[in-house]
């Protein structure tokens, strides 16, 4: 029989702490996901007793640059600690030099001299943090080199590099509308027993009612929740999904689609 | 070889993938860069030739004109406006206006220029991050350092620019373990055009200097960040 589905969100910082526990303690979450690099202060803990994912939106997998080393060993040492049982790493690239970000991650040139960079990086980095890598990739608005697309890029570093994948379904939905694919796009370039781990967020439209950007203080419309489910339902090893909503977002909106996500999905 | 010396070795040490950072970090500044767009647009092959890439690359690289490439510059610049503009409101509102968005310092052309410029794009033109984790992953630093040295200011302007920084240098400062930071916690001090030495506190309250003499070297004793002279 399948394991029962994880059900977490993420944490973002010592302002959602409240939130969290409260959810926790009320059966709606059986983790939460952090962020790596976290700071030092008291505020900077997400455990508060319940399990932690983590996760690190900081590391240039996908670029030539090699990575920046002070930030693999607090994530090494945070999933250490907490156990992880995989780690979400982006495929990108984060800025001109390993050791930068300009302040968002950069999606890989769609090259395969580069995918064969971003294997070898995401073998070195499975094999130094000692335990799996979970693959993700950012919201596309352009799409840049010669391979098919981004999932085509993540599915064959998914593989070679024998990693899992967390899909992100409003990344992959604001893509899918940005470059102007069917909602189902490339799902079939990523071997389906690779994806342990959903992300569910909200989208919105910039002033331009065109492009679609990442939203964490949105709700997932119900399209995303439909394929949420769906995808629940078919892919063979998935483990957990994690909703991320910001603190600053309505509580309410928060523990009412907690709840809804445990009724529907868990 | 050992995980660590895949990941962490140095560039000059992979000549093999020279060609390809190179590309990455051409891509890298026409996601940002005005300057290089507009190059770009009238001469790929003289902007390829320029980072040493033969046109051949030009497949690697966006489609500069294109709608999705601007709406991805687009979103990008409304990022860095919205971090700046959290920590540097006094400024922003004597520069561009009382109730300024991100999306109205997005647009100003000083944006642009700091955007396209070196103190941008190098992470060594920083002060180290507050995790421990180095230099290169706030732009509020960058834009200090770019700002004191190139933008153009009027008394006003300067003392918010100035005030602004303070206030994060020294809450940075005190919710950090790294050294190089902590050592600002005390406070800083900076003189406004008129010559008066301001203060920036420890509890990020600025106040005027009264005292006389060689004021800089008073404060300097007192643990205080000169901020005319603080450099990466
Ligand atoms: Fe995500």
């Amino acid at each position: 029989m399948r394991e029962r589905m994880s059900i977490g969100a993420r944490w973002d910082g010592g302002g959602q702490n409240a939130r969290l526990r409260q959810a926790f303690d009320a059966g709606l979450i059986d983790f939460v996901e952090a962020n790596y690099p976290v700071g030092s202060g008291p505020d900077c803990d997400p455990s508060m007793g319940i399990p932690v994912y983590v996760h690190s939106p900081a590391n240039s997998v996908a670029s030539p640059t090699g990575l920046n080393r002070h930030i693999c060993e607090q994530v090494k040492a945070a999933a250490t600690r907490f156990d992880s049982p995989w780690i979400g790493e982006h495929l990108c690239a984060t800025g001109p030099e390993a050791q930068s970000r300009l302040g968002y991650i950069v999606n890989p040139i769609l090259d395969p001299r580069l995918a064969d960079v971003a294997v070898e990086n995401a073998r070195a980095l499975q094999r130094y943090y000692g335990r799996p890598l979970a693959l993700e990739l950012g919201p596309q608005y352009q799409t840049v080199g010669e391979m098919p697309s981004e999932m085509h890029f993540l599915g064959d570093v998914a593989r070679r590099a024998d990693c899992h994948i967390v899909l992100d379904i409003a990344h992959y939905t604001a893509s899918n509308r940005n470059l102007r694919r069917s909602e189902d796009y490339g799902l079939d370039a990523l071997e389906p027993e690779r994806i342990v781990e959903l992300h569910l967020a909200g989208l919105r439209t910039g002033k331009d009612r065109r492009y679609w950007h990442d939203a964490h203080e949105r709700l997932p419309d119900e399209g995303m929740v439909a394929m949420a489910k769906s995808l629940a339902q078919s892919l063979p090893n998935l483990r957990a999904i994690t909703f991320e909503h910001e603190g600053k977002a309505p509580e309410a909106d928060f523990f009412a689609f907690l709840t809804r996500l445990r009724e529907e999905l868990s | 070889m050992t995980p660590e010396e895949i990941l962490f070795r140095p560039t000059s040490e992979r000549p093999e993938l020279g060609e390809l950072i190179a590309v990455q970090t051409l891509y890298i500044k026409l996601l940002y860069c005005e300057a290089t767009n507009a190059a770009y647009r009238a001469s790929p092959t003289a902007v390829l030739d320029d980072c040493g890439l033969p046109a051949s690359t030009a497949t690697m690289l966006p489609r500069v004109e294109s709608e999705n490439h601007r709406a991805e510059m687009h979103g990008r610049r409304l990022l860095a406006a919205r971090e700046l503009l959290l920590e540097y409101p006094t400024l922003f509102a004597t520069v561009v206006g009382a109730d300024c968005d991100a999306a109205m310092v997005a647009r100003q052309p000083f944006f642009s220029r700091f955007l396209s410029s070196a103190d941008f794009f190098d992470p060594k033109r920083r002060l180290p991050h507050a995790f421990g984790i180095g230099e290169g992953y706030e732009n509020v630093s960058a834009f200090f350092f770019w700002a004191r040295a190139n933008l153009e200011m009027d008394p006003q302007a300067k003392q918010a620019l100035f005030e602004d920084f303070g206030r994060w240098l020294v809450k940075t400062a005190k919710c950090s373990a790294v050294p190089e930071l902590q050592r600002h916690r005390r406070g800083a001090f900076f003189f406004r055009l008129d010559g008066r030495a301001m203060v920036v506190t420890g509890a990020g309250r600025v106040i005027e200097y009264a005292g006389v003499g060689d004021v800089a070297s008073v404060l300097r004793a007192a643990g205080l960040t000169g901020l005319e002279d603080l450099e990466p």
